[in-house]
Formats: structure tokens, sequence, C-alpha cells
């Protein structure tokens, strides 16, 4: 049997021309960001979105495309990062000389290598066993990553210099800007392999276990496999971030790979949308940048996200690129006139909704934990109280009635559309 | 090792895997019943400590020990209906992922509202005494009450899931809902009673748990990945294999505590005091190693090896 044998039409210059069109404006984006954003923290910040997006669209593999939910991903993150991190200590003392883009290289097959023995433990079964094995993977390598300091130190971790190497391809490695060029090459590089890779026969395959892995195993393929495959490309990728991570920081600690690291990129790749291919990096850049901005104004950011982690599982498990696709697809159905006023009302619901939640949190948040801060809070601008009823009560009004007016708003637009709908086919 | 110390770690060794499946048993039972790990129940569990510890600061710990499963266990049928009910219609991952998220917020809740630092759950008085001494060393009477909660809890359990009609419906809804939803139950109640229970009984292991473990909001994460290696261990979705798990893992806890004996312990045996240094950095570092110190590691071994060889658990049906 081979999958060759489908009769699929040769792509005409128009459709691959569009499917082009994306990477090249990835590639121009990546190019312009450092010039608009030149300042030392902000290229910072860009290398660790970078990173945080290879991670995420690594987990993808797994959680979108295989169907399989990992809870010990961050484990090759930190695996990767610890190899690359003991390759650049070891080639630096013994003098040799290796460029320090190829570094995320040795992290990501030795991540691959990892990788492989753990699918090969963990891909038996999907679902649950899956996700309750690459738990208790995760937490065997993190615990015993405590015996061994001299691999990843203690407390402090381990530390290097990333210009011990020495300069090559023109750069020396030192500024910040040179580190995102390598982030940058590198993720150019993943996401094409990952794209192309999500076009293979074996990519297919992977979506093929998702969708139904009986059917898989009466067709003659081994679902454990193409589970176990997925599972050890992920791991490299993984692996690849890992390491990049670790040239921008230049240390690397066991909290990397610990459960923390495992809930982020879970967190990041679902709430982006684990349906569309460059979900996960809208992921990862919404939530690293709520991880950088928000924990500076707020103590709750970590409250905002699992909210919204709850939020999108329960109301839009496309995630924010669904939500966007439904933007785009209104916007082209043409219908958006008659619709808007409601779809305006909705939004209005939802603003008021967010803001009473906002206030809510943050009040409680002075109540209880910061408390030591005195009662008066600004929060959105409102100066607020946690002593004063007003202020819960405005909070809770703005919730309360932001929630309790979605529900008539979105009967009356399901109504509205159900009669454009019909109004088209008439 | 002495008989004393071989005594206290049967003793403690019991104690913590009577209070784990007080934990697991919940689980278990959920997991039969839906399918679904439920990740926020090591949060039950906190809740219960920190309800446990709130509520004894009012009304004493014993009405406390009341009280607080019961409001713990009215917060999981809520939760099982307003939330998990709604995400089933995506699938066993939807319902996983809204546990999850519903784990981290509860987590962060605790911070808001607690702080960070460990909360001064003490021993309450009426229980705070030596219950009787072996070797000459006291054992706690707070320690001895809560074995016998446990079993007591464990028993209770077993008879209703066993001896009851209530017991027979559950067992039968978790088997063959359809059916018994033909005969007339309600079996969408069912399901939310028995996560309710499931989250009270974790609960109560909060409210006895809390003294002893330390109240704090990291408690949950420090105990839920030891659960599902229970459950797993023990075979998913069996009672029966769960309570032999906890105990295992109970066991092999307290025990590994217990032994000071190290690899350069072994090997002083035979005489030989240094690790060779031509072996490098790696074997030093496991030179130094004590049995107290891989203790952590031990359940997630276990569930690796478990794994190879017997992916189907202790006792469980399903490979």
């Amino acid at each position: 049997m081979s999958v060759s044998t489908l009769d699929t039409p040769a792509p005409s210059a128009n459709t691959r021309l569009t499917a082009a069109l994306p990477w090249v404006a990835i590639t121009a984006t990546l190019i312009v960001l450092p010039l608009l954003f030149s300042s030392n923290s902000m290229i910072s910040t860009l290398n660790y979105l970078g990173t945080m997006a290879i991670f995420a669209l690594s987990y993808n593999v797994l959680l979108g495309q295989t169907g399989l939910l990992s809870l010990g991903h961050g484990t090759f993150f930190g695996l990767g990062g610890f190899i690359a991190t003991h390759a650049i200590l070891h080639m630096a003392d013994a003098g040799v000389s290796f460029p320090l883009p190829l570094i995320p290289a040795i992290g990501g097959f030795g991540a691959l290598i990892l990788g492989f023995f753990g699918g090969w433990l963990a891909s038996g079964r999907g679902g649950m066993p899956f996700a309750m094995i690459t738990l208790g993977l995760a937490e065997l390598v993190y615990a015993a990553a405590a015996l061994f300091p001299s691999i990843y130190g203690s407390e402090e971790g381990v530390s290097f210099d990333r210009m011990d190497l020495g300069a090559s391809f023109g750069m020396d490695y030192g500024p910040t800007v040179d580190i995102y060029v390598i982030i940058a090459v590198w993720f150019l590089i993943c996401a094409g392999v990952l794209y192309y890779f999500s076009k293979t026969p074996l990519g297919l395959l992977t979506n093929a276990v998702r969708d139904n892995a009986e059917r898989i195993e009466f067709l003659g393929f081994s679902a454990r496999r193409v589970r176990m495959l997925a599972y050890a490309i992920a791991a490299a990728v993984a692996g690849v971030a890992g390491s990049l991570a670790a040239l921008n920081f230049e240390i690397m600690t066991v909290n990397e790979m610990g459960a923390t690291t495992c809930m982020l990129v879970l967190l990041m790749t679902y709430i982006g949308g684990t349906k569309h291919f460059f979900g996960p990096v809208l992921g990862a850049i919404v939530i690293g940048l709520m991880k950088i901005w928000l924990s500076d104004i707020s103590p709750a950011w970590m409250m905002y996200f699992g909210l919204l982690f709850i939020f999108v599982v329960m109301v839009q498990p496309a995630g924010l690129a669904g939500i966007l696709m439904d933007g785009i697809a209104l916007l082209r159905s043409g219908s958006v006139g008659a619709q808007a006023p409601l779809l305006g009302l909705i939004g209005l619901a939802g603003a008021f909704a967010l803001t009473g939640t906002i206030i809510l949190i943050e009040l409680a948040y002075r109540a209880g934990l910061d408390a030591t801060l005195g009662p008066q809070i600004t929060v959105l601008g409102l100066p607020l109280s946690t002593a004063s009823v007003l202020s819960w009560g405005l909070g809770l009004i703005c919730a309360g009635g932001g929630v309790i007016a979605m529900r008539p708003l979105f009967d009356r637009l399901a109504t509205l559309r159900h009669s454009l709908s019909k109004g088209e086919t008439a | 090792m002495s008989a004393e110390v071989i005594t206290f770690s049967l003793l403690n060794g019991t104690l913590y895997g009577m209070l784990l499946f007080l934990l697991a048993s919940g689980l278990t039972l959920i997991f039969s019943m839906m399918g679904v790990l439920n990740f926020a129940h090591a949060s039950f569990f906190m809740l219960g400590a920190y309800f446990g510890y709130e509520i004894s600061k009012i009304v004493g710990f014993f009405p406390a020990l009341i009280l607080a499963p019961v409001l713990v266990g009215l917060f999981g049928a809520l939760i099982e209906r307003y939330g998990l009910r709604r995400v089933h219609k995506f699938g066993h991952l939807g319902e996983l992922l809204f546990t999850i998220g519903v784990a981290f917020v509860i987590e962060e809740a605790i911070q808001m509202i607690w702080g960070r630092s460990p909360m001064d759950y003490q021993v309450p008085e009426a229980l705070n005494f030596t219950a009787f001494e072996i070797f000459g060393t006291g054992y706690p009477a707070f320690r001895l009450f809560m074995l016998i909660m446990s079993v007591a809890i464990f028993a209770g359990l077993a008879l209703l899931l066993t001896r009851t009609r209530v017991g027979l419906i559950v067992k039968a809804s978790l088997t063959h809902p359809e059916m018994v939803s033909m005969l007339g139950h309600d079996v969408p109640l069912v399901f939310m009673s028995v996560f309710g229970v499931g989250s009270a009984l974790a609960g109560v292991a909060g409210v006895i748990g809390g003294p002893i473990l330390i109240t704090q909001p990291s408690m949950a994460a420090a105990l839920g990945p030891i659960l599902f290696v229970i459950v797993v261990v023990g075979g998913l979705g069996s009672l029966t294999g769960a309570f032999i798990a906890s105990l295992l893992v109970g066991f092999i806890q307290t025990f590994a505590v217990a032994i000071d004996l190290s690899v350069a312990d072994v090997f002083g045996l035979i005489g030989i005091t240094q690790p060779p240094a031509a072996l490098g950095a790696l074997v030093s570092d496991i030179w130094n190693v004590s049995v107290s110190q891989v203790g952590p590691v031990i359940p997630y071994l276990l569930l690796v090896v478990m794994l190879i060889f017997r992916p189907m658990g202790l006792i469980g049906k399903r490979a």
C-alpha cells in the first residue's frame, strides 16, 4: 500500500504563490522587527518570544496534529538546553572551534534521541494514559535531576559564556541582536520543517491517528510507531527551542524542565489554537507578552492566564487563531453590515464582563495577598477601595450584567444568521 | 535497621498510604465514571486543608472535619455541573484540559486569599497527646486518629459500594449508563454526586492531612503527580489496585526516608572509600546519593517500570 498512488492535481503556479505568501511575510516581519524595536530589552523580549514560538510549534505536533496531550514536553526543552550548555562548556574547555549558531542542532539531536526513548515508553496508548505517562516521565527526570548536580547544577543552575566558542558568520555573539539572528533563522527552519512534516505521508498519518487510531491499525500501520515518531520529532524541536533559550540567557536551571514549563507550553499552544499551523505562534506571542508585561502591572497575571485558558477550553476550543479565522470569514461573508449592531452589543457586553472580572480580581488580590499595600487601588483608571461596598458592587454588576446579557444576544445573533442564510438561498 | 525504625516506618507508611488512598479512591471513582482523570483532585485536597484551617479557627476542629469536606464536595459538584458537563461535548481532551485549568485557578485563588506562605494549621488540642509508647518513643494521638479515620472511611466506602442499593446504582452507572437511565434513574445526578463525594473525600484528606503535611499553596502540585502514579500503577479504574498502590507508595516513601544508606556506604563495606576518579563527575554524584534522597524518585521509577512490564497496572482490565 502506498500513499503516492493517490492522484493529486499538480499545484498551479498561482496556488504555489499563495502558499509561499505567509512565509515571505514571516521572513519580512522577522527582518523588520529588530529594526523597529532596537532597544536591548525589546530584542531580549523578541528572543524570548521566538524561542517560545518554536517551543509551542513543536508542542502542536503532539497536541494538534497527533491529538496527544503531553504533560511532560518541558522535559525536552530543558534537556535540550542542558545538552547545548554542556556542549558549549566542553568544546570551550577543549578549545574546539564550533560555530555557536549550530549548537541548537546538537541540543535538538540529543533531544531527538531521548525523545525516541521517551516515545517508546509513552506511545503505547493515546489519550489519558499517554498524558499520565508523559507526566510521570517528566516528574521522574525532574526528581532525578536533583541527584546529579554535576550535570544539572544545584539550585543556581549551569551557566556559561556564549562568546567562549569564538566568532563565526561575522558575529561574536556578545550583543543580544546576534542571538536574535540565530533565533530568527532557527524559527524559520523549525517552522518550515514542521510545516513540511505536516504535509508528508507520515504527517498525514499522525492526523489519522488523532482521528481514528483503531482504523489506522486495521489499515496495517502501527499507531504506536506513528505516535513515537511524532513524539521524537516534537522532542527534537523542543530541544532546539531549549538550546536557543540557553543561548539567550547563558544559563540553564532545573526549573526550566519542571512542571511550570510543561504547563506553560500547553497554555500557549491551546490558547493560540491547535487547529491552525501558526496558532501556537500566536499563543506564544500573546502569552509571552502577557507574561512579560502583565506581570509588571498586576499581581494577578497567573490568575488571568488560568481564566483565559478555562475560557478558551469552554467557549472557543479553536483558540485565538479560531477567533481570528471566524472574524475573517465574517468579513468575507459580506453580511457584516446586517450583523454589526448585534456584534457591537455583544462586544459591549463582553467588555463589561471583562472589566467587571478585572475589577473583582484586582480587588480580591489587594484584599488578600497584597493587603499590606493598603485598601486604595486604581484599576483601569478607576479609583477603588477594598473597604468600599461600592467598588465590589461595581465589579459584580459589570461582570454579572455582561455575562447575563450575553446569552440572549447570542440567541438573537443565531436567529439573525439563520434568516440571513435563508435569504441567500431564497 | 532496628525493630524500632521498622515499626515506626510501618505505622507511618500505613498512615500515609491510607491518606493517599482517601484521595486516590475518589480519583479512581471519577475516572471510571467519566473516563477523565480529574487534575483538580489534589486541588480539592488543598481546598479541604485551607477550609479546615479557616473553619476550625471559628468553630473548632471537629465541626470543621464535617463542614469543610461538605463545602469542598459542594464545590466539586458545582464544577461538575456547570463546567465539566459543558465541555463534555469537546471530548476527553477538553475535559482534561478543563480540570487542568481549574487546578491552576484554584492554586492562584488560594494564593490570592491566604497568601504564599504556609498556614499555621496545628494539630487540635484535644488530640495533641501521646497515644502510646513503643521502644520508649511516643506515637502522637493525632496520627492514630488519622489512621482510624482513613480506615473507617475506606470501610464505609467499601460497604456502600458493595452492600447497598446506592452502590449498586453507582456501579451500574459506571458500566451501563444508558441501561440505568432507562430504568428510571437520573444518571447525570449520579455522576454529579459521585464527583461531589469524591471531592469531599479529598476534602477530608485535606482537613486531617493539613496539620501533618504543611498547608501551603504548593501542596496540591506536590501531591498531584503522586496520585496519578498510584492510579496508573494500581490499574486505571480499579479501586482495589488503587488501595494496594497507595499502601505501596506510602511504604516506599516512608521506608526510603528511614534508610540512611548511600552508595559510598555499600562500597565502603568492600573497602573502597573514594569514587574512582577515572569514572568522572557523574559517578561521584551518585557516590554520595543516599536512599533517602532517592525517595522522591522511586514512585516515578515504579510508574515507568510498571508501564514497560505491565501496562495495565497491578489490577487493571484495560491495557
